[in-house]
């Protein structure tokens, strides 16, 4: 099939793909009490604790802020990719009795997160933003790019898991170690430099390896305009677009070459 | 009702059976690692072999053939489930495979909600589904419980849910593993009458059956399976008779 075959026809899947997001939701927030506020007290609280500890060590100006600019879009990300490499293997018995373009799967799981962070960014950014001196710039417009960016990079590595848990199931394990690792290794709890481009707390003769994380312009992406209320340099929005690009793309080739093997598999 | 058609040309479907279901990174570093073979190779089984099958409109088309001679699989094939490993499958028509009870449900969801689900993996968007769904409810006579979640129906109550909304979509061809009803003597009663409208609706249907009167009942064509080949092809008494007297012949 083309491309263009499989986007009509996830087009035409459209109604499986609502009906997946909208259980997801409905049986993740059912029977709490709190419902979506589940999902705003978890980063609150995270936050409230790094807060507490991390301002001590790294002394940063409106440290709140920067974590929450950080760590919402990492909850969405490690979140979607987590699930995603479960997406096919839970899907197994639909899978069984139906044909499904298999990409609604993980494409599902990333719908589904997205909505969540969206929404418990924009209510957070607006129940703190009074304390946290939170500004409505020009910035802000580069927030749909980045979310775009940060989308590609979960469906695009979210495609390649799906399909390589269904050979290795034991793969699980090892996603969440590395995403765990990943998280301290992307500036999000602490800065890679200070405001105003003063020194941060990683020597500079080291930052320039962190600055290597294909992860790192992505949250650039998010951390400019909000906690900076700045664009970020030309090259590190290049550096982000391209590391999306190029991730969305190898991983849904990767998908697509293998997704009609998958049910010999499961 | 004109120019429904499944066709298949030469297809063969091949598969590779691990003799350890389970693979596991962990394993195949080890393997790598230590320069071993763990167990036996996979092995290679073909499913289906050079069939070659047009099935047009008004067809009523029964499969029948000893287990494992490749009948729910061929149903699978032209379902798009299983991509041949060679050959061509094209069908043209809304197509519904009704292989096993329940497609989709969701335990944590109530029975409206799975009412909708499965409706949209079977094809039918949610304003459709929303104009059927006291009809379904009432056929099911699930009604007073349409808004608990599936997880607390009894399996009876499950699978006439299950059945009910998968007879409520009205395909153009229908393809039939077996005939799925589970009840009490009312309830098959009453899911049998609604199998014959649906099947009736249908301009192509293609059942599977171990049952030879359900085949002479429901059908004018029949196709004789025998290890993933076709065996024969022709008229259902004819064919079911050429089928009885050689698995005679072998008992």
């Amino acid at each position: 099939m083309t491309i263009a075959e499989r986007v009509q026809e996830l087009w035409r899947f459209r109604e499986v793909l609502k009906n997946f997001v909208a259980q997801d939701l409905k049986v993740k927030y059912r029977r709490s009490v709190l419902g979506f506020f589940w999902s705003l007290l978890n980063p609150l609280l995270q936050m409230l604790v790094l807060t507490a500890v991390f301002s001590l060590i790294f002394h940063i100006e409106n440290f709140t802020l920067y974590l929450l600019s950080g760590l919402i879009p990492w909850g969405f990300l490690a979140g979607s990719i987590d699930a995603c490499s479960m997406s096919i293997v839970g899907s197994e018995s639909m899978l069984r009795r139906q044909y499904f373009p298999k990409l609604i799967f993980p494409l599902a799981v990333v719908t589904q997160n997205l909505i969540t962070c969206i929404l418990s960014l924009f209510v957070l950014l607006a129940v703190l933003g009074p304390f946290l001196g939170v500004r409505v710039t020009a910035a802000w417009g580069l927030l749909p790019l980045s979310f775009a960016c940060l989308v590609s990079v979960a469906l695009g590595a979210g495609a390649v898991l799906a399909v390589a848990t269904v050979y290795f199931r034991d793969l699980r394990h090892l996603v969440s170690v590395v995403l765990g690792a990943w998280f301290y290794l992307t500036p999000i709890l602490y800065p890679l430099e200070g405001p105003g481009g003063r020194a941060g707390p990683i020597p500079s003769e080291y930052a320039l390896y962190f600055k290597l994380n294909p992860l790192y312009p992505i949250f650039e992406m998010f951390h400019r305009p909000l906690y900076h209320a700045a664009l970020p340099a030309p090259t590190e929005l290049a550096a982000a677009v391209a590391v999306a690009a190029v991730l969305l793309t190898a991983g849904l080739a990767v998908f697509w070459r293998c997704e009609d093997a998958l049910i010999f598999a499961l | 009702m004109t120019d429904h058609f499944i066709r298949l040309e030469q297809v063969l479907l091949r598969f590779r059976t691990h003799a350890a279901r389970t693979r596991s990174l962990k394993e195949s570093v080890v393997n790598v690692v230590m320069r071993r073979r763990y167990g036996p190779p996979p092995r290679e089984v073909i499913a289906l072999r050079d069939v070659t099958l047009n099935v047009a409109d008004g067809q009523r088309l029964g499969i029948v053939g000893d287990n494992g001679a490749g009948k729910t699989t061929l149903l699978k094939v032209v379902s798009r489930i299983y991509p041949p490993t060679a050959g061509r499958v094209s069908v043209r028509g809304f197509l519904v495979p009704l292989l096993e009870v329940g497609v989709g449900a969701n335990p944590e969801l109530s029975g409206a909600e799975n009412v909708f689900l499965t409706g949209a993996i079977l094809g039918l968007p949610r304003h459709v589904m929303a104009r059927q769904l006291d009809e379904i409810l009432d056929f099911a006579e699930l009604r007073e419980f349409a808004d608990t979640p599936l997880k607390y129906y009894s399996s009876g109550m499950a699978q006439r849910l299950a059945f009910t909304v998968a007879t409520q979509i009205r395909p153009e061809i229908l393809l039939l593993d077996e005939v799925f009803s589970v009840g009490d003597i009312h309830w098959i009663e009453k899911a049998r009458a609604r199998m014959q409208a649906l099947i009736d609706r249908a301009a192509i249907l293609v059942l599977v059956s171990h049952q030879m009167d359900l085949i002479e009942r429901y059908c004018n064509r029949a196709v004789w399976i025998e290890s993933g080949r076709i065996a024969a092809d022709g008229e259902p008494a004819a064919i079911i008779d050429s089928y009885r007297r050689s698995s005679d012949g072998r008992a």
